[in-house]
């Protein structure tokens, strides 16, 4: 799953932070800072939820003189891709 | 540092933006307009500095084709390629040796800007006669999730490769007697550099 699939999760969780505070703020006695604390909480474990399900592509350069068992050695860059997908269990952000 | 540990600052320092919002609120002529703004500013920063706590990995593939030479033992052809394709992997830790995730300061504007247009936009709405809070919030949520949305895909992504041994490597060849035999040869650990983008 990429960050795309994930807008519609970090929508509602927000909301729901934001729902959470205004229903706890609405309480007699309600006390702000501890509202805030909350939805403070509520928004950045959204975004934190959110952006783990990241995943990366890259363009891979591999150096010039990556040595052989033979003793030579590569005379030019080669190249390669990565993939860091959590999905697939090939990494991504951590 | 990895998310998880930047995830407890994030939470502090929202925590904080909405307590400076809310003390600058209660103070007389305080401006709603300059309000919102810092805390546009302080959330946005705050999101950036968490973003950029990720640790980046990656399964990598070698394409190989890379042209190799220098083989002492090649006295016929000193020619060969890596042959094969291969295997390695990609490590980025914007708090270790450069490599991670990196964000431009232009794209964290952007994301402030977002942030303070969705603030200003729920204040607008709410002080609308028969204003609906669910709506209100609902509002808010969507563009908060937008600008976060477009600033994480902003993310510049570089990476520390390293490419495991093993690639055939073809075309040495060794004087043998009357006739050449090939040089038997594979690579040995490389290294690489990785850049890329986020999805």
């Amino acid at each position: 799953m990429a960050l795309g699939s994930s807008t519609s999760t970090l929508k509602s969780d927000i909301e729901t932070a934001y729902n959470d505070a205004k229903e706890a703020g609405s309480e007699d006695g309600a006390d702000p800072g501890a509202v805030i604390a909350a939805l403070a909480e509520g928004v950045a474990q959204a975004i934190h939820d959110y952006f783990l399900t990241a995943t990366v592509t890259t363009e891979v350069t591999i150096d010039t003189g990556q040595s052989d068992t033979a003793g030579g050695s590569t005379t030019n860059d080669g190249s390669g891709s990565g993939i860091g997908d959590p999905d697939s269990g090939t990494g991504g952000l951590t | 540092m990895p998310l998880s540990a930047g995830h407890p600052t994030l939470k502090d320092e929202i925590e904080t933006a909405y307590n400076d919002a809310k003390e600058a609120g209660t103070e007389d002529g305080a401006d709603p307009d300059a309000i919102i703004a810092q805390l546009a500013e302080d959330i946005g920063n705050a999101i950036h500095k968490y973003m950029e706590t990720a640790l980046v990995t990656t399964f990598v593939t070698a394409f190989g084709g890379q042209n190799s030479a220098g083989a002492p033992t090649a006295t016929a052809v000193p020619a060969a390629v890596v042959a094969a394709p291969g295997t390695g992997s990609g490590t980025g830790d914007a708090s270790g040796a450069g490599a991670g995730l990196a964000f431009g300061s232009p794209d964290v504007n952007t994301l402030i800007s977002d942030i303070e247009t969705a603030n200003q936009d729920a204040k607008a709405a709410g002080s609308e006669d028969g204003a609906d809070p669910g709506d209100i919030i609902s509002t808010l949520a969507t563009g908060l999730k937008d600008g976060i949305h477009k600033f994480a895909l902003t993310a510049e992504v570089t990476t520390d490769v390293t490419i495991d041994a093993g690639q055939t490597v073809s075309g040495y060849m060794m004087v043998s007697g009357p006739s050449t035999a090939p040089v038997p040869a594979a690579t040995v650990t490389g290294t690489g550099s990785g850049e890329g983008s986020l999805s």
